[in-house]
C-alpha cells in the first residue's frame, strides 16, 4: 500500500473509530455512566490488578471522581477530545490525550461498578495506533490490532474448548440462558420477547445449538491469522456474536465492536469514500 | 500471513517489533499457562466453564419508596444496571451477610507481610472495602438511584428473591426475603 493510500486509510478508519468512541461515550453520558453522574461513589474494586493500584495511588480518583468539578471537567474533556479526534484523526497529540483520558475512564468505570469488564479497555487499544504520527507505524499497529481482535475470539474459543471445556457441555445454551434471563422474564412476563424466551426454554435444543454455533464462530476468527481474504466475513462475525449474546445472554458487549473496523480493507475504505466523500476531507 | 507481518515489522521497526511481539506473547502465556490478568492483559474465559442447571435462581430485588421495583427492561441499560446491582450485591454480601472477602484476607494476611516496604511507603492504601466505605454506601446509593429513576427516594428495601422456571417457560417466584432496609432520616 502506497504512503498516500495508508494516509487515506488512517484518516477514514480513524474517523470511523473515533465516531464509534464518541457515540459510546454520549450513550454512557445519557445513562449516568460517566464520572460527572457518579456522585462520588464509595465502593470500589481493584483486587490484585496492579494497573488499578497505580491508578488509585496516582491520586487521580480524588481529582476526577471524588470531586464534583473535577468530574464535570473530565467528562467535558473526554467528549471534546473524542470529537476532536473525529475531525483530526491524524493529529497524534489529540489522539494521545483522548486515549489517556479514555483509559482513565475505563479504569474508573470498572473500579466503581466493582467489576473488571474487558470491553472498555479493549477500546483503548483501538486508539493506540493513532498515537503515532508516522503512517507506516500506524499501519503496522493497526494490523497488529487486527491480529489482536482475531486473538481475542480465538482465545475465547480456546478457553471453551480446552480449559473450561464448556464447548463439550450440551446444555450450556439453555443453562446460561436461564441463569441470565430469568430475572427479565420474571419482571416482564408479557412482552413479546418474553414469549419468545419462554418458547426457547420449552425448546432448549435451539439454545444449545445456538451456543455451540457462537462458540464455533469465535473459533473461526483464527483464519484471520492466515489470510485477509476472508476479512469481509470476519467483519460480520463479531457483530453476530455480540448481537446474539445481547439477546440470549443479556450482556452488552457492543463496544467490543470497535474491533470490526480492523477488518476494513483499503478497497472497502475507497468505497466508503466514494459514498461519503466528506469522510476523507 | 501473521508470520509475514512480524517479518515486515522486524525489518521496518525493531523496537515496535519487540513491543508487539512481547504484548502477544504475554497475552498468550497469561491465558494458557498462568491464567492471570493484569490490565491490559486479560483472560478470555467468560462462559468457558459449564453452567450447571439449577432448580431455582436467586437475585436481589430492589424496591424503593415502598412499592416501586428497580427494573431494567433493556440490555443496553447495562452501564447503569451494573452501577446499581453490582455495588448492591457487593454490599449485601460483605456488609449485610458478613461473608468473608478473599481479596481482603489475602492482602492483609499474605501479601502485606511479604511486601513490608510497600506497606511502609503507602500506609493509607488498601485494595478492599471496609466499614469506612460500607457505612457511606446506602446514602450514595440512594442519591444515585434518585438520579436514575428521576424522583426523590426516601426508602429502599432489598429482597433476596428466588424464582423457578416452570415447564412452559414461565418464571414463578419461590420466595422473597427482606435482607436490608434503608430509610432516609
Amino acid at each position: 500500500m502506497s504512503d498516500s493510500s495508508t494516509a487515506l486509510k488512517k484518516k477514514v478508519v480513524g474517523r470511523l473509530v473515533f465516531f464509534f468512541f464518541f457515540l459510546s461515550l454520549s450513550f454512557r453520558l445519557f445513562l449516568h455512566a460517566t464520572p460527572s453522574h457518579w456522585l462520588e461513589p464509595v465502593l470500589f474494586k481493584i483486587d490484585f490488578d496492579f494497573t488499578y493500584w497505580l491508578f488509585m495511588l496516582s491520586g487521580l480518583p480524588d481529582i476526577i471522581i471524588q470531586n464534583k468539578i473535577g468530574s464535570i471537567l473530565f467528562d467535558i474533556f473526554l467528549l471534546l477530545t473524542a470529537f476532536l479526534c473525529i475531525i483530526l484523526p491524524d493529529k497524534n497529540l489529540i489522539c494521545i490525550l483522548f486515549g489517556c483520558l479514555f483509559f482513565i475512564y475505563a479504569l474508573s468505570y470498572n473500579t466503581y461498578i466493582v467489576h473488571h469488564a474487558h470491553p472498555l479497555t479493549i477500546m483503548t487499544l483501538a486508539s493506540t495506533p493513532f498515537f503515532f504520527r508516522n503512517d507506516r507505524v500506524w499501519n503496522f499497529l493497526w494490523e497488529g490490532f487486527r491480529y489482536y481482535v482475531c486473538y481475542i475470539y480465538t482465545m475465547s474459543f480456546f478457553w471453551k474448548s480446552f480449559i473450561g471445556k464448556s464447548l463439550l457441555f450440551w446444555n450450556m445454551g439453555i443453562n446460561s440462558f436461564e441463569q441470565n434471563l430469568v430475572e427479565y422474564i420474571f419482571y416482564y412476563p408479557d412482552t413479546m420477547i418474553s414469549s419468545f424466551y419462554k418458547f426457547l426454554i420449552v425448546h432448549p435444543f435451539i439454545l444449545n445449538v445456538g451456543a455451540i454455533t457462537i462458540f464455533l464462530l469465535e473459533g473461526f476468527m483464527v483464519v484471520g491469522f492466515f489470510t485477509k481474504k476472508l476479512d469481509r466475513v470476519l467483519f460480520f462475525i463479531p457483530i453476530l456474536i455480540h448481537v446474539a449474546t445481547y439477546f440470549f445472554s443479556d450482556v452488552f458487549f457492543m463496544e467490543m465492536l470497535v474491533g470490526i473496523f480492523a477488518f476494513l480493507s483499503f478497497e472497502k475504505v475507497k468505497k466508503i469514500v466514494q459514498h461519503f466523500p466528506l469522510i476523507a476531507y | 500471513m501473521a508470520k509475514s507481518y512480524f517479518i515486515s515489522l522486524f525489518k521496518a521497526n525493531k523496537t515496535l517489533f519487540v513491543f508487539v511481539l512481547l504484548f502477544f506473547l504475554i497475552n498468550i502465556v497469561a491465558n494458557v499457562w498462568f491464567v492471570t490478568q493484569i490490565t491490559p492483559i486479560y483472560n478470555w474465559s467468560l462462559y468457558s466453564s459449564p453452567v450447571k442447571s439449577q432448580e431455582t435462581y436467586s437475585f436481589l430485588k430492589i424496591q424503593y419508596n415502598h412499592n416501586k421495583v428497580l427494573k431494567f427492561k433493556h440490555t443496553w441499560e447495562e452501564p447503569t444496571k451494573l452501577f446499581l446491582l453490582n455495588t448492591m450485591n457487593l454490599f449485601v454480601a460483605l456488609k449485610v451477610e458478613k461473608k468473608s472477602d478473599p481479596i481482603k484476607e489475602h492482602y492483609i494476611n499474605s501479601w502485606l507481610p511479604r511486601h513490608s516496604t510497600f506497606h511502609a511507603a503507602f500506609k493509607g492504601f488498601k485494595n478492599y472495602n471496609d466499614d469506612k466505605e460500607f457505612n457511606r454506601f446506602p446514602y450514595w446509593y440512594e442519591r444515585y438511584l434518585e438520579q436514575v429513576v428521576n424522583e426523590n427516594v426516601t426508602q429502599i428495601d432489598v429482597y433476596e428473591t428466588r424464582v423457578g422456571v416452570l415447564k412452559d417457560g414461565t418464571v414463578k417466584q419461590a420466595n422473597s426475603k427482606l435482607i436490608y432496609s434503608y430509610n432516609e432520616r
